[in-house]
């Protein structure tokens, strides 16, 4: 009787941990990229001008970034951002203005559920040629 | 001889429910585990459009000529009270007299004094006179404008053009005014000969 009794409130609680972690927003794949897609781009005026002081330093600056981060579930903060070098053709001092651009993003509703992310960036300057 | 083990019915669901538990609970986690997602496009980052050079406005020249006037967008400056020209004014007046010698066919201008409201009447017709003549004098002596081209007199109060009633308006209303009172001008004909077809075109110059 006590172990049956044990072994009920073990089911209970796990089924109320589960339950209470999916108490937030419950987003599908394609969702939870778009709308981690759409807040990545309120930084685009930022990104355009990290691009605009690399331009100074190196007029023929062009290429690709490639960012992961994990969309922290609960909090909806960006965490683990990195830049990812062997998917990365740009200068470091670009990569890590990007970086800071976007560090401290949050989904205003944060899921119920991390999101492994990853995005990249073309930074083209209209050269022709480059 | 042994029996073979049975297991007490009590037993027996608490082994259903422990197993139930270890199926359902990665199950229940399971469900709220990590979406992976890698955006398919990349975004594009391009520079900001460079500014568009905006062309300065041109500066309004500070002396002009139309149709009937020289205009000064200055103020020429006398000391409070007389006709005697302040030396800031030197320039304006080198300017005066630099267009006037650069337009020979302004035949004839007249110099004017112009006064405000404030004061006696007659005492601002003498005295705006007499600076219109200190303005003559000072384009002929040292802008060495020609003399005979030049002419002057002073109306006081009696043309203003702002209202008196303001010191912004009776600022305005002191003033010295060019005015042209004769200059030459060329008239241009064209016309077709009927024998040859040539256009023909003949200037005049004429004086008003």
């Amino acid at each position: 009787m006590r172990i049956q009794t044990a072994l009920l409130t073990t089911l209970a609680c796990a089924a109320g941990f589960a339950s209470s972690a999916c108490s937030f927003i419950a987003r599908d794949t394609p969702t939870y990229e778009r709308d981690t897609s759409a807040l990545l781009d309120t930084r685009a005026g930022q990104l355009q001008a990290c691009y605009d002081d690399e331009l100074k330093r190196n007029p023929d600056m062009a290429g690709k970034l490639t960012v992961t981060f994990t969309v922290e579930k609960k909090s909806g903060k960006i965490t683990q951002l990195a830049w990812d070098k062997n998917q990365t053709t740009v200068s470091e001092t670009l990569a890590t203005c990007v970086i800071t651009a976007i560090d401290g993003l949050a989904l205003a509703e944060p899921d119920q559920r991390d999101g492994v992310a990853t995005f990249s960036y073309t930074f083209r300057n209209n050269k022709p040629g480059v | 001889m042994k029996h073979p083990t049975v297991t007490p019915p009590s037993r027996r669901i608490a082994l259903r429910l422990a197993c139930s538990a270890v199926l359902a609970l990665p199950l229940l986690l399971g469900a709220c585990g990590p979406r992976v997602f890698e955006s398919g496009t990349a975004k594009v980052i391009e520079p900001s459009a460079p500014p568009v050079a905006v062309e300065a406005p041109a500066e309004e020249a500070r002396v002009e000529v139309t149709d009937d006037k020289i205009i000064i967008r200055e103020k020429v400056q006398f000391d409070f009270n007389k006709a005697t020209i302040k030396p800031e004014s030197d320039d304006l007046l080198a300017e005066v007299a630099k267009v006037m010698n650069d337009n020979p066919r302004l035949k004839k201008i007249r110099v004017e004094g112009h006064a405000s409201s404030e004061g006696n009447h007659d005492y601002n017709v003498k005295l705006s006179r007499n600076r219109a003549k200190a303005v003559m004098d000072h384009l002929v002596k040292k802008g060495k404008v020609d003399k005979k081209r030049l002419e002057y007199d002073g109306y006081g109060p009696d043309r203003p053009i702002a209202s008196n009633d303001t010191e912004t308006g009776r600022e305005a209303n002191r003033r010295v005014e060019f005015t042209i009172l004769e200059q030459e001008y060329t008239v241009t004909k064209k016309s077709v000969d009927p024998e040859t077809g040539e256009e023909k075109v003949e200037t005049e110059k004429k004086a008003e």
